[in-house]
Parts: C-alpha cells; structure tokens; sequence
C-alpha cells in the first residue's frame, strides 16, 4: 500500500509492452532492415559494404534469370491457388449441407492434415510418386506402363506437393465465409422464386466471397515464398524464387542481393492484400445492395 | 430433387476423394514406418517396430528432438505470456490507438516466412549478433504469438468483466483478481494457446533454416537433411512419431478445452 498505484491509462500499456516490443524488434526493424540492405552490397571478402548503391536493384532488373524464374514463380503460384479455389469449393460448400455432428468430423479431418508437419507432408509424395512408389507400382503391376512414369523431382510433383499444401487452408477459408452468411437470405431468395442455381449465384457465391478472396490471399502468398516444397520434392531445372532467396542468402551468403531479391515477394504481398481489398470491398458492396 | 440429389452425390465423392488425397499420403508414410523391408517401399512384408528403435540409436536425430522440444517449450511459455498479457490488454481496457495494436499484433500473420527468416537474420547480424539459439526463440516467438493473442482474446472477453469487479470490490488488487479470478476461468484458452506455441515451432522449417546456429538442427530440418542422402525407414519412423505429436496434442487440446469449457459454463451458471 505504500507504492503508489499506476495510473489506470498505463496499465494496458504495461500489458501490452512486451509483446508490441517483440513484434516491433522481431518482424518489422527486420524487414526494414532488408529494405536497407538491399541497397548494400556484397564484397568478395564475404562481409557487407555499407554504403549506397543500386547494383542489386540493377541486377535484378537487367539481369532475365531472375525475371524468367519469377514468372514461372508467379504461374505456380496463380494455377495452384486457383486449381485449389475450383477444387475446394465443391467440398467447402458440401460441408456447410451436413448435419452438426458429421459436419464438425469433417472440418476436423480438414484441420488434421493442416496440422501435420509441412515436411512429412511434402515427403509422403516421394512414396506416392517415386519410381518405386505407390502409383508407378500399380500402373506396372497392371501393365500400363512398361517403364516407371517420371512423376517425381519435376515440376509435376512440384505441383502437387503445394496443392496438398494449401488446399486444406483454401477449404477452410471458403467454409468460412460460406457459414458466416446468414442462411434466412438465401430462403428468402428461393421464396421468392430463385432457383437453386440462381440463388447460390445471385446470393451465396456473392455473400461467401470475403472467404474466397482470402483462401487466393493466402495460397497464393504462401506459394510465392515457397521453397521447402521445390527442395523435396523438385529435381534440376525446377527453381522457382524462394529457392532462389534461400540460396543467395543461406549458401552464397550474399545478403544485400537477398534482401533485394526477398523484397519482391514483400511486393507481391503487399498487390495481393491491396487485391484482396479490392474484392472483399466489391462483396460489401453487394450485401449493401441486397434488399 | 433428384437432380438436387445428383448434385451433393457429386459433392460428396469430390470432398472425399479430396480429403483422400490431403490425408492418403501421411498414411503412406505410417505404413511404411511399420514394414519391415528396408527399402521403404511397397509392398509391406512383415510388420516391425524395429524402425522406431533404430531412432533411439541415432544421435543426431535424440539432439534435434532434444532441441526442438526445448526450443518449443521455451517459445510456448514465452509466447504465451507476453500473448495473453497483450489479449487481456485489448479484452478488458479501451483506450486509443487500440484497433492499431491489434492490427500490429496480426502482422507477424501476414509476412511470408521466408521474409522473416532474411529478416531476423540480417537485423541480428546487423546489431553484432551471430546465429545462435536465443535467434531461434526470438524468432519462433514473433511466430507464435499472434496466434496466441486470437486464442486467448475471445475467451477472455467472454468472462464478465463483473466478476473481477467483484473481487476488487472484496478487497482484492487488480493482480489478485486477475490471478483468482480471471485465471482460472481463461484457462482452457491458455492451455490451447500453449500447445499450439509448441505446435507451430515444433514445425516451422521455412523460416529456420536461415537461423540455424551450425551444427543445430530441429527436427524438420533433421529431416530435410536427411532426405538429402535417401529415403530410407528411419525417415519414415520419426516422420510417423511427428505425426502422432501433431495430431494427438491439438486433439488432446480440443478435448481439454470443451471438457473445461463444460464445467466452467455450468460453474458460472451455478454463481
């Protein structure tokens, strides 16, 4: 009782310090930080030259490899995100049909492989799609194939491993937006003499857009910045632009061109979040219009 | 309504074969673990738990068990702390500027993880630091812990503020209340938002690799090493006990949260 209490408006403050400080020093000086260096430079001795320059923005801009490997970067990323969008709208809708119980299963399952390791999950395709895997056996077992099918370290698997990556979280996104609309809306459309079709165009896919749009966000920030999946399961001749970031900065040590290089996915994360606002604006635009 | 019918069929077997497809896979690499073959193929010839024995022999692979657990205990208490003091901030005060804390909080969310991995890196070896374990915990930490500010902040603003009011009003102080009181009652949350800290630093591998002090690995990254050399059983084992950590602790987290859930609902009811 003899230390004088804190004024109350401090007390939040106080609670809040610790973790706004570690955010502070954690996530934003460092990206910051990677803005300044990628106006350093990369001496031959290994260490850094602090002083300004623009050669890594020049590199990047003049020099093709890094541009033709962005845009096969950005093609990975856009036929993943919208390969998942059109495949997991069928299950994410299917959910929102079921009873309680069975539907509280399912989105269980749905966590399950979301929350399994991404590398088990990126390595279990070695033993689906290897030459002695699982596919290529029983294609050669029922006489198929004479040889194995070259299905693994290519971009195939590349594919394929990401999709599995990500589709769980699209679904989870699109059952999400799906079950935030409120269900006397879309009676109210077929009272009025929609038909199904109608009414899930005219009304739900609208309404479930916020959904939709941040399921893309999301795969399509998270395929941009991969390079684990290329790592596992890509071969020679499959680096997409995270392998290339991770290289230039982990093994050739260079990290004024890294940090340059990591900007651009900083980029196209801040075009996706500006897109994303875009159409999540778009859908309150349309709940403004409904009646 | 046939045709209604047709229609969810089609829905049904897509959501299924999907659900194959993200779930068959890890189930591949279960089985596997058990074959006594050492070719880690198919098919299975005799069952054997020989696989998950050989793992305790290898210590390369006891040293990263031994550094994630450690890593991920440290993190998840850290996280949690700093996290739930943060969400009981924005659940219990309303002050200014209070929309554009929770916005800074979610931003760990937003950034990719290899941009903090270059990130942290440089901003460490920029300040004199080299890559060492404290790098690891500060970074896992900026990970995990928006995610423990949204589990614990919806639980917390579900407990009637009046209930503390209460406490203070018997004379007890804001700690007290917070510890008697509020505590007890967030709980479940708490723990959830421990188990999942662990969860998420026990797997991050993206953003890792770039802080990795040499010859430290986690598991994940024990396991990128080893996929270097060849896919043999010993991969398939500890990617089998990674699957079992991952899915039995948020399962047993789930549990935990509704059987508490339960009994704190009817306690307050009783009140």
């Amino acid at each position: 009782m003899t230390r004088p209490a804190a004024p109350a408006w401090a007390i939040p403050w106080c609670l809040l310090a610790p973790a706004l400080c570690c955010v502070a020093a954690f996530v934003i000086a460092p990206v910051a930080c990677v803005g300044l260096y990628s106006f350093w430079s990369h001496l031959a001795t290994g260490a850094v030259n602090m002083s300004f320059t623009l050669e890594n923005w020049r590199d990047l801009f003049t020099d093709p490899f890094y541009g033709e490997i962005l845009l096969k970067t950005i093609r990975l990323a856009a036929v993943s995100t919208v390969v998942c969008a059109v495949l997991g709208y069928g299950p994410a809708y299917y959910l929102t049909l079921q009873p309680a119980r069975r539907r509280n299963a399912f989105v269980l399952l749905l966590f399950l492989p979301s929350w399994i390791s991404y590398i088990v999950r990126s390595m279990s395709w070695l033993h689906i799609l290897g030459p002695n895997g699982l596919v290529n056996t029983a294609l050669l077992g029922s006489g198929l194939v004479s040889s194995p099918l070259p299905l693994l370290y290519n971009d195939f698997s590349v594919y394929v491993g990401l999709i599995q990556y990500l589709l769980p979280l699209m679904i989870i996104n699109i059952y999400i937006g799906l079950q935030l609309i409120d269900r006397n809306v879309v009676d109210a459309a077929r009272t009025l003499g929609a038909s199904d079709a109608q009414a899930f165009l005219a009304v739900t896919f609208p309404l479930a857009l916020p959904g939709l749009s941040a399921g893309c966000l999301l795969s399509f920030i998270l395929a941009i910045g991969t390079y684990i999946t290329p790592m596992v399961l890509g071969g020679p001749g499959t680096t997409y632009y995270g392998n290339l970031v991770y290289d230039t900065v982990v093994s050739q040590q260079d990290w004024p061109l890294g940090a340059t290089l990591s900007l651009v996915v900083v980029f196209f994360l801040a075009l996706s979040l500006y897109g994303y606002g875009r159409l999540a604006g778009f859908s309150t635009m349309f709940r403004e219009t409904q009646p | 309504m046939t045709r209604a019918a047709a229609i969810e069929g089609a829905l049904a077997g897509l959501t299924v074969a999907l659900y194959a497809f993200l779930l068959a896979p890890v189930g591949v690499v279960v089985a596997l673990a058990f074959n006594a073959s050492p070719l880690a193929t198919f098919p299975i010839t005799h069952l054997t738990l020989g696989w998950f024995a050989a793992l305790t022999g290898d210590p390369a692979i006891l040293k990263a068990l031994k550094t994630s657990l450690v890593l991920g205990v440290t993190v998840s208490l850290i996280s949690t702390s700093l996290g739930t003091a943060a969400a009981y901030a924005l659940a219990r005060f309303r002050f200014g500027g209070r929309d554009m804390v929770q916005m800074v909080l979610t931003i760990p969310i937003l950034v990719p993880h290899i941009i903090l991995g270059i990130g942290l890196l440089l901003s460490f070896h920029l300040a004199g630091l080299v890559k060492s374990f404290p790098l690891l915990v500060a970074g896992h930490v900026a990970i995990t812990l928006p995610y423990v500010v949204l589990t614990t902040r919806h639980r917390l603003e579900a407990i009637p503020h009046s209930l503390e009011e209460a406490a203070q009003t018997l004379g007890a102080n804001r700690l007290q209340s917070f510890l008697a009181v509020t505590m007890p009652l967030a709980l479940p949350a708490i723990v959830t938002a421990l188990l999942f800290a662990f969860m998420i630093s026990f797997d991050e591998i993206t953003a890792t690799l770039f802080w990795l002090p040499p010859n430290v690995q986690t598991v994940p990254t024990q396991i990128m090493a080893m996929l270097e050399y060849s896919v043999d059983q010993k991969i398939n084992a500890l990617a089998t006990v990674l699957i079992m950590a991952t899915v039995a602790l948020p399962i047993l987290a789930i549990l935990y949260a509704q059987a508490r859930a339960a009994t704190s609902r009817s306690g307050m009811r009783r009140t």
